[in-house]
């Protein structure tokens, strides 16, 4: 079992150490991979652009980090800025469809276990073919734990647009698994 | 369960080999260049006189606690570190290259009007 902490391989990679690089690189690989692919569904090379561009950033943070917290939440952080700042440069996240952004049901909260029970593999698939907007919003919403208001912050939407778009994003999610 | 926990385990996807390759390449390429950049600084001349005036600083400090006989280098230290970093660089390298001797530095120290060491 490989005992050593996050933390250390971080003070190790600081030291110019290669082999600690490829034993945290095994270690949280797939939370990285899988995460970038999800935001960038349909365009797998970006994805890849943006998981490397991840790595590469945590090597050249590794001198100055802290080790706060846990090394996994900041290094999905890190993955997640990536990927937003992508975003931002292909433009505004708006939709197209303006079906997206009607009326929801007052009260509606997104629930945290809607998507506990389906298997792994079908839900990628569904999120993957979900519309980039709503794709986007659930992500930030269920990776970050984010409210509305912060999510919208970082996307430039209005915090009733990011509600309407989880409620979209959820609806969409419950059809295309059914179906499966 | 948290949210997170649920997403973790949908989300994760294991990279194709020859994605792993490229940024197991990419990542000793970019510790290498890390290395080698810090090399290169250190050998470049910023470095080198960076170095320089180190050792013109250390060499003040012994040279001032000599004359002014005040006892460890602490003291001479505190007033090298006060000195004009060009000054200390240049005598450095005068120094290096035999043209200055203790006695012109003194004389310059004086025309700067800094503390006159005891004779």
């Amino acid at each position: 079992m490989d005992e050593v902490s996050d933390d250390e391989l971080m003070r190790r990679i600081a030291g110019g150490d290669e082999a600690a690089f490829d034993r945290i690189y095994a270690r949280h690989k797939g939370a990285v991979y899988g995460y970038c692919q999800r935001m960038f569904a349909g365009n797998r090379a970006q994805g890849e652009e943006i998981a490397q561009e991840t790595w590469m950033k945590v090597l050249r943070a590794a001198e100055g980090y802290q080790g706060k917290g846990t090394f996994r939440a900041w290094l999905m952080t890190v993955a997640r800025n990536e990927a937003l700042q992508a975003l931002r440069k292909k433009g505004p996240v708006l939709t197209s469809d303006p079906t997206e952004l009607e009326e929801v049901p007052a009260g509606f909260e997104m629930e945290s276990s809607f998507l506990g029970a389906c298997e792994a593999g079908e839900a990628k698939k569904a999120i993957d073919e979900l519309p980039e907007a709503q794709r986007a919003v659930l992500l930030l919403w269920a990776e970050e734990e984010a409210t509305y208001e912060e999510i919208g912050a970082k996307l430039g939407l209005a915090w009733n647009s990011v509600r309407a778009l989880l409620y979209r994003a959820r609806q969409n999610l419950r059809k295309k698994l059914e179906k499966r | 369960m948290t949210i997170r926990k649920d997403f973790e385990k949908i989300l994760e996807q294991e990279p194709p080999a020859a994605f792993d390759t490229r940024v197991r390449a990419a990542a000793r390429e970019e510790m290498r260049n890390r290395r080698v950049g810090f090399l290169a600084w250190v050998l470049s001349p910023a470095g080198i006189g960076l170095g320089f005036a180190g050792l013109a600083a250390a060499g003040l400090a012994i040279t001032w606690d000599r004359n002014v006989d005040r006892g460890p280098g602490t003291e001479g230290m505190q007033v090298a570190q006060q000195l004009d970093p060009e000054m200390l660089r240049e005598a450095a390298l005068l120094a290096e290259l035999g043209v200055l001797r203790e006695h012109d530095l003194w004389q310059r120290l004086e025309r700067k009007k800094w503390p006159k060491p005891k004779s």
